[in-house]
């Protein structure tokens, strides 16, 4: 009977705990304001990042980890170094890949691969949310300011279905990414020991 | 002149159709077929695997990973997914009978997705009836039939599996080399597509 009771008391906080509050227009203003005026002073980001897929139908995750880097010019290193080493920078109207030593670049000049770049910086920093291609809501889960992005563009809705921004309390940068597929399958992007406004060398962008 | 334009025309046409359709050999002695059945498994060693994908599409280098869930000897679910983690190919295979349940937008053309259901289905078979067997000087070759078309194993003389060949009557149109740490090399002979698993 104790058990029972302790199951269904464990399955109610949790219940509670996780659940997502919808923020009001009031808490959706006073956190906008937060960010916009901590992104202003948001000039470079050097952070590490676990990457996990999570496939519908496997029990395990694919995991790999890596080092990102944005520069005062905007430019953006997102690099892979387990379990094989690959990088791709973003860089003015071009895009570097590094694959183990074998180079290629690819002309960006399309739209998508520029809305890549800035989807995967934004998401850091918080960018996004004054992104208009995005039907943006707002939710307080856990210790976590959540927001929600709609891709409104069918361009991006393709591989998109929504991105999940997680805002830790007093931090206008993300702790956690996560990015639904139209496919439902979902990758979770954990960024630790962020540093913000640190020095970072212009050599890490070159090809 | 008209008879000599004939005569070449005639010879040409021969010639070509001579060369044409030589039909692929299988190399060495017929001998008696001990082996009834041959089982592979790069993909079926455990209920779930995760793979290193290496593919090279139209002069188009793709890295990810394939994922594959063995659920029954015949029924696997895998899918392809690229470094940046996004989800390029899902397919169910159920008693050879191969459904995609999600391929991304710049995939989805019916002569790829044919394709790619044809090279997955043949990957992910394990098990193979072996209808005649040839002794060479280097090993064993075993013939088989999978999607209707003839299937070369190749066995080393330790009797192990190192190359798969799926062939019209005339022509190659598949290879799948197997390397010592289970690496499965995949080659299409039909179109410029190499994918590389780990």
């Amino acid at each position: 009977m104790k058990t029972y009771l302790f199951l269904i008391l464990n399955f109610i906080f949790v219940g509670v705990f996780a659940q997502e509050k919808k923020l009001s227009t009031a808490e959706i203003e006073e956190f906008k304001t937060f960010v916009e005026e901590e992104i202003e002073n948001i000039q470079t980001i050097d952070t590490e990042f676990k990457q996990e897929k999570h496939l519908s139908f496997l029990t395990s995750k694919i995991e790999s980890k890596g080092k990102m880097f944005v520069n005062k010019q905007g430019f953006l290193k997102w690099e892979y170094l387990t379990p094989e080493k690959y990088s791709i920078i973003f860089k003015e109207n071009y895009i570097f890949i590094n694959d183990n030593g074998k180079k290629s670049e690819v002309n960006s000049n399309q739209e998508i691969f520029k809305e890549l770049s800035d989807l995967i910086s934004g998401s850091v920093s918080g960018k996004l949310l004054n992104n208009p291609k995005f039907d943006i809501s707002y939710f307080q889960k856990e210790e976590f300011t959540l927001v929600k992005l709609k891709p409104i563009q069918k361009s991006l809705q393709k591989y998109i279905k929504q991105v999940e921004l997680y805002f830790p309390e007093n931090d206008a940068s993300v702790d956690k990414v996560k990015l639904i597929e139209a496919s439902k399958d979902y990758t979770i992007i954990n960024f630790i020991h962020k540093k913000i406004n640190v020095e970072i060398d212009s050599h890490i962008f070159d090809y | 002149m008209l008879k000599s334009i004939r005569i070449f025309l005639i010879i040409s046409f021969l010639s070509f159709a001579f060369t044409a359709c030589n039909s692929l050999k299988i190399p060495g002695k017929k001998v008696e077929n001990k082996i009834e059945n041959y089982e592979i498994t790069p993909f079926s060693t455990t209920e779930e695997n995760i793979f290193q994908a290496e593919i090279i599409a139209f002069e188009r280098t793709l890295k990810g990973n394939l994922a594959v869930k063995n659920y029954a000897e015949n029924h696997q679910r895998l899918a392809l997914v690229s470094s940046l983690g996004n989800t390029l190919l899902d397919m169910e295979i159920k008693d050879h009978k191969v459904e995609i349940k999600y391929i991304i937008d710049d995939l989805d053309k019916n002569i790829i997705r044919y394709k790619l259901k044809k090279y997955f289905g043949l990957l992910m078979n394990s098990n193979y009836k072996i209808k005649k067997t040839h002794q060479t000087s280097e090993g064993k070759i075993l013939r088989s039939k999978f999607q209707g078309k003839p299937i070369f194993l190749y066995l080393d003389s330790a009797e192990k599996l190192y190359k798969i060949r799926q062939a019209s009557r005339f022509k190659e149109k598949v290879k799948i080399q197997i390397k010592e740490n289970n690496q499965v090399i995949f080659q299409s002979k039909e179109l410029p597509i190499q994918m590389e698993f780990k």
